[in-house]
């Protein structure tokens, strides 16, 4: 057995071998959610099958021919599969399966639905979030610090949680911290960050904060909520489901306009303390991520390039990660991204539109499948923030813990 | 949902991986575990060597002088179990395991200091040193830094 590399190769990606004739063989059909809210008034079971069924009208199939069910492994106590299984009457479903490390679970629900439809193994494959982020797991408290993260590092929590890391903030904040000192980051280019954001948002009706505008002047104002990140560094809490439903590059020609294809997919990680949320900090550098070796695996199966990327979607639970996976995607060099985006932005105007929704920091918080979904609806041309003739979109999921990502395509190259 | 408002601040629970740790800092020493086989020291312990494939381990006491790696100050409790902030937390990379980077909040930090995030800046300055203490509480011992004194380096 050769004996592994504990330094690790992130040059090297994960290209599947045969991936070449399983690029765009699978195909998203439809998607559907509820509205974002702050109280939602109904349970998630309620909320996530609201949203399966609207995949399944948006699709055209009959819901009986769901073989499949992926879904979130962090924090879905309301919505297990088995009771989404037994209220949608699937009677017969061949693949299971629930990722973990919270939001980077986002990209990786649509990688393994991809893996079971094109192995044969599901036929259509329903990928769902489902929470109530807000009215019932606002964290603050001891209740969802108990439901939501104790636990999450299982081996670590004894050197991290008597310290004060009981929320996702202080790990952000360390590595923004890292950013800002190696590469000269200000807190004025975060703010650029949030305010493009709740920008984007201001422009989609199904965004929770499409009514309430977001100045640079009010982001510095903001309380600091774990130095250097203050309230408008932090994505929203909300309540909410949205689906997404996988199936064959076939089948789909057959259902929908406009299919929107899996051009490659991937999950990545990083040697050395690969938890899913604050163990991470163990690491020799916190401004490295998994998302560079993601980006390696993503454009080499696609065949593609970031030059060849249209719009992207970039999971934002804070300011900092947009920076980080503009640089780990390869759309600038790394330690560069404050800058870009002070000077060049991320709209429609930009080099690259990022975000079209308002994201998880302004559109709602659903972990990222609502990334999933305004990608499939750029490719569609259906977005609020339409990018004209957009093409290809790049997904992305959480950071820096073990992440995962896809490249969508409306054209089959 | 109700909202707890009266938590304990959560305190470690020894594992098998990590007793000797715990039991040590509650001697006022701060340990580093290493892989008997290779010697590769590790931020967290764990079972086994990722690089060898070790499952043997020994302990080594550190001076516990390290500079600051990174830092943050907890300004918004999100345990009702953090009831005195600001609590300055940073990453500290130890000057005799510098591949270690341990967790610890900055103990013994002016109050008019810590109000004042530019203040905290100058403070807590990634580089700035730092030298181990221990904070022994109603349920363990936790390893803590204090910014050295400018000749303790």
């Amino acid at each position: 057995m050769r004996e592994r590399d504990h330094t690790g190769d992130t040059d090297k990606g994960h290209v599947v071998s045969n991936w070449d004739r399983l690029r765009n063989t699978t195909a998203i059909v439809g998607i559907g959610q509820t509205e974002f809210s702050k109280a939602s008034g109904r349970s998630e079971l309620r909320m996530a099958l609201e949203a399966a069924l609207a995949a399944i009208e948006d699709a055209g199939i009959n819901r009986r021919e769901i073989d499949g069910l992926v879904r979130y492994g962090a924090s879905q106590t309301g919505a297990s599969e088995a009771w989404m299984a037994t209220n949608l009457g699937l009677d017969n479903v061949s693949f299971w399966g629930a990722v973990d490390f919270g939001g980077s679970a986002s990209a990786a629900l649509v990688q393994h639905a991809a893996a079971a439809v094109a192995s044969g193994m599901a036929n259509y494959v329903l990928c769902y979030r489902s929470l109530n982020g807000r009215s019932g797991m606002r964290p603050g408290t001891a209740d969802t610090y108990e439901r939501l993260l104790k636990g999450a590092d299982p081996s670590y929590d004894n050197f991290l949680v008597p310290y004060g890391f009981t929320a996702p903030t202080q790990t952000y904040a360390l590595i923004a911290q890292r950013h800002m000192a190696e590469y000269g980051t200000t807190k004025d280019q975060l703010g650029h960050v949030a305010v493009g954001l709740r920008r984007h948002a201001n422009t989609n009706p199904r965004a929770q904060m499409h009514e309430r505008t977001l100045s640079l002047e009010d982001y510095h104002d903001a309380p600091m909520v774990s130095d250097p990140l203050g309230k408008f560094d932090c994505c929203l809490q909300t309540d909410g489901a949205a689906a997404v439903l996988v199936t064959t590059a076939e089948r789909a020609a057959d259902l929908v306009d406009t299919p929107v294809h899996v051009a490659a997919a991937t999950q990545a990680s990083l040697p050395d303390t690969q938890g899913p949320l604050h163990s991470i900090v163990g690491r020799a550098s916190l401004t490295e991520s998994a998302g560079a070796v993601a980006a390696k695996t993503i454009y080499e199966q696609a065949g593609m390039g970031p030059q060849d990327v249209d719009v992207a979607q970039l999971y934002d639970c804070f300011t900092i990660t947009v920076l980080l996976q503009l640089e780990d995607y390869g759309f600038i060099e790394r330690g560069e991204a404050g800058a870009y985006v002070e000077q060049k932005g991320f709209g429609l105007d930009s080099p690259l539109p990022v975000n079209t929704d308002g994201g998880n920091m302004s559109g709602g918080y659903l972990h990222g499948i609502n990334h999933v979904l305004e990608g499939v609806r750029q490719l569609r041309g259906t977005s609020s923030l339409q990018v004209d003739d957009a093409r290809t979109c790049l997904v992305t999921a959480g950071t820096p813990v073990p992440t995962s990502a896809v490249m969508l395509t409306s054209e089959v190259r | 949902m109700s909202t707890s408002t009266t938590a304990a601040r959560p305190m470690p629970e020894p594992k098998e991986w990590d007793e000797a740790y715990w039991r040590a800092a509650a001697d006022g020493r701060l340990l580093v575990q290493v892989c008997a086989a290779c010697g590769l020291a590790r931020s967290f312990p764990r079972i086994m060597c990722g690089a060898c494939g070790s499952l043997e381990h020994d302990w080594q006491q550190s001076t516990g002088h390290g500079t600051i790696y990174s830092w943050s100050v907890l300004r918004h409790s999100f345990h009702p179990g953090f009831t005195d902030l600001p609590l300055p937390i940073a990453i500290v990379e130890l000057a005799d395991h510098p591949q270690v980077h341990l967790v610890a909040n900055i103990l013994a930090v002016d109050e008019a200091v810590l109000a004042d995030p530019r203040r905290c800046a100058e403070a807590l300055e990634i580089g700035t040193p730092v030298t181990v203490t221990f904070e022994h509480l109603a349920g363990g011992s936790l390893p803590q830094f204090e910014i050295a004194a400018a000749d303790a380096t």
